[in-house]
């Protein structure tokens, strides 16, 4: 993710009132780590199922919490949003960031395109980064408690 | 375990055998435990955000070896985190109860062992005397686990609430 847009998601993550993010570590958020490992409100899980359970105990606790994680984590969170997030009814967005189908990485373009699949059957939302607005979609999705919210920085990519 | 538990105390346990035998001692009205029925290797990390979203309370986490070996980097992410008002049980039988049996650990393992690798406090308990001591100091420890060699037994009830049930009741107990 480029520099000035994890800055903006940061400044639409605090304006929604997050209060905490819970994240594997990945690439290219320097901007978002900076701004909540500041206030101490940044949390470092050991995998994405984990991330997501921590997020879910805050939420259920009363804090606004919102996980991230690179679109490789989305397999790793599937069982524990739909066995505790969904089952439960526990208000939670998962922030996937999407590294894409034309990274240099070809197992990583594999992951995108797959997890897009996975996703597809679940329901998200897909915010591009480029747009004029996605500040504005973001926050929208955040306040409608979106469960999926997918960011990317291409053309969005087809399911087939 | 429950009637040492201060009144601010909170469970949460893990799916199978475990929520069946907390939910016969507690009962589902009271919303003071949560009951688990899936995400197995998830209740250590939900407990912990229960304890950072909640300073003022307490919450222990019931986990059994089997799903607690599903996710042991949670540990790490505990020992991180340092939240004095967690506390882990870790019902140890040494095997997944609830599917028939099926051994959990190679032979000679030590969970406690392991748990106290990581930097945590961590108590292994034999007996029922063991347990009470074990509870009556936990609390002096920051984020301590408690590992409680257990046999397999008959189940508690089928729990009679549905997931959503379970949430709500929960949450109203906490106020949210």
């Amino acid at each position: 993710m480029r520099e000035e847009h994890a800055k903006l998601v940061s400044t639409v993550l605090l304006e929604a009132g997050v209060s905490t993010i819970v994240c594997v570590a990945l690439s290219g958020i320097d901007a978002i780590f900076k701004e909540y490992s500041s206030r101490r409100q940044c949390i470092f899980a050991a995998r994405e199922e984990e991330a997501i359970a921590i997020a879910a105990g805050l939420s259920l606790g009363g804090k606004k919490a919102v996980v991230l994680m690179q679109q490789s984590g989305v397999g790793n969170s599937l069982n524990v949003w739909a066995t505790l997030i969904n089952a439960y009814g526990i208000p939670l967005s998962s922030i996937v960031v999407d590294r894409g189908d034309n990274d240099i990485n070809p197992v990583q373009r594999v992951s995108s395109t797959e997890m897009r699949k996975a996703l597809h059957g679940i329901g998200y939302t897909e915010i591009n980064l480029q747009a004029e607005e996605f500040s504005v979609e973001l926050g929208d999705a955040l306040r409608r408690g979106d469960n999926w919210i997918l960011l990317v920085e291409q053309e969005s990519a087809t399911v087939s | 375990m429950v009637c040492l538990a201060s009144p601010t105390e909170r469970f949460v346990a893990a799916l199978g055998n475990i929520s069946r035998d907390l939910f016969a001692v507690v009962g589902g009205e009271s919303g003071t435990a949560f009951y688990c029925m899936g995400s197995m290797g998830s209740v250590v990390p939900f407990t912990l955000g229960l304890a950072l979203s909640r300073p003022d309370m307490s919450f222990t986490a019931i986990e059994g070896d089997g799903s607690l070996i599903m996710n042991l980097g949670c540990l790490l992410t505990v020992k991180k985190c340092a939240t004095p008002n967690l506390k882990t049980i870790v019902l140890d039988n040494r095997c997944y109860e609830s599917t028939g049996g099926q051994p959990s650990q190679p032979e000679g393992f030590s969970i406690a062992s392991m748990i106290s690798s990581v930097g945590l406090s961590c108590f292994q308990c034999e007996t029922k005397e063991d347990l009470e001591h074990s509870l009556s100091v936990a609390d002096r420890h920051q984020t301590s686990v408690i590992v409680v060699s257990t046999k397999t037994a008959s189940p508690g009830p089928r729990i009679n609430l549905s997931p959503l049930e379970i949430q709500r009741r929960f949450s109203s107990n906490l106020g949210i």
